[in-house]
């Protein structure tokens, strides 16, 4: 445990908000690629957050030390499909593949991702001010 | 009533010799008081010093164990001052005493 | 001598290492809002302290009809600290996560106020302490 190490608890959460917030933009960014590098259209990307512990904190291990995104997984969907027959990547019905990104399901999850990112910066807040009234005892 | 005059008297006189041996006992009843404060200054020391160590290696956690080891300490040594200056002054105060 | 000296501050002492305590907690609760499966944890502390300090309440008036000097060492207030109880009984949302974040922000809020109070108060014991040694 290292000085104030609460507020890294509160940090870790600010970093994997962050993250996440940015996997999401790209999301929203490549809702219309058709076609990446591999061929396929860009395929949803998932954060995937996980508690931190850390094994040296006064109490045991009882209090937990944030969260990490512990993987960015694909989301194995399948493709949206488009009827687009004068798309030069439309196959033999006209249909083209498209990415399976749900942009409204992502500006929901932004708002989310957000909504938490603001919490953790609160509760960052609420120690630092505790710290800081505990420096007045004794005037 | 001639005898109440008397044992008075000698009353009286013991009394005499029955302060200075108060002024003996109260005196080691200051110094175990003193030597009590002293030992209580570096009890708070100690603690005091850990809590400090333990913000410096960034092994404590949190801030008010540390300030209150320092105010703790701090009014030991306040404490210990005032009790060696009452000490002082009964001291001098029987020492100036007529006998 | 001391330690009769620091009674009050001792157990407030004890009050915000159990803020404290509670603090860290809370915001690993914030922290962990979307992680799947998290439960959220909470610490108790008031009512176990509440508890030891009517025993000693007894214990006291037992010891004040007898000659022997009141030891605070002896009090069950003195052995009590915060225990952080995992929820584990509610299942909050799908992804089996059960944080609230609206009543882990008011749990913040509360416990935040009762940091500084006890804070103030341990102020104004050092004070009075002051004031009672230099005069």
């Amino acid at each position: 445990m290292g000085f104030l190490s609460s507020i890294d608890i509160s940090g870790s959460a600010l970093t994997a908000q962050r993250l996440r917030m940015d996997v999401i933009s790209n999301n929203i960014a490549n809702a219309e690629t058709a076609e990446t590098e591999n061929g396929e259209p860009y395929r949803r990307k998932v954060c995937v957050l996980s508690e931190r512990r850390s094994f040296s904190s006064v109490l045991g291990d009882q209090i937990g030390s944030g969260v990490k995104v512990s993987e960015i997984t694909e989301d194995d969907s399948d493709f949206e499909l488009e009827y687009d027959p004068d798309n030069p990547l439309a196959n033999a019905e006209g249909y083209v593949q498209m990415p399976n990104v749900d942009e409204i399901e992502e500006i929901i999850d932004l708002m989310e991702a957000t909504r938490s990112y603001e919490a953790n910066v609160t509760a960052m807040n609420a120690t630092k001010s505790m710290a800081i009234k505990a420096l007045e005892i004794g005037g | 009533m001639a005898i109440n005059a008397v044992s008075g008297a000698v009353s009286g006189v013991g009394g005499i010799s029955a302060s200075q041996s108060t002024a003996q006992t109260s005196g080691s009843g200051f110094s175990n008081i003193l030597t009590d404060a002293i030992n209580d200054i570096e009890q708070t020391e100690t603690e005091a010093n850990e809590a400090n160590e333990a913000l410096l290696t960034g092994e404590s956690d949190d801030l008010h164990t540390a300030i209150i080891a320092a105010q703790k300490a701090e009014i030991a040594v306040s404490y210990a001052v005032q009790i060696r200056n009452r000490v002082l002054e009964s001291y001098n105060t029987v020492m100036n005493m007529q006998v | 001598m001391i330690n009769e000296m620091f009674e009050n501050v001792n157990l407030l002492q004890k009050g915000l290492d159990a803020a404290w305590t509670r603090n860290g907690v809370i915001m690993n609760n914030i922290a962990n809002v979307d992680t799947a499966n998290f439960k959220s944890s909470s610490v108790t502390f008031e009512s176990a302290m509440k508890q030891a300090l009517s025993e000693d309440e007894i214990k006291f008036e037992a010891k004040t009809t007898r000659p022997e000097h009141y030891d605070f060492s002896d009090s069950a207030a003195e052995d009590v600290s915060p225990t952080v109880v995992t929820d584990t009984d509610t299942d909050y949302r799908m992804d089996g996560n059960n944080v609230d974040i609206d009543y882990e922000s008011t749990e913040l809020a509360k416990n935040t106020l009762w940091y500084y109070e006890l804070s103030e108060q341990v102020s104004s014991e050092f004070s009075k302490l002051k004031t009672a040694i230099s005069g």
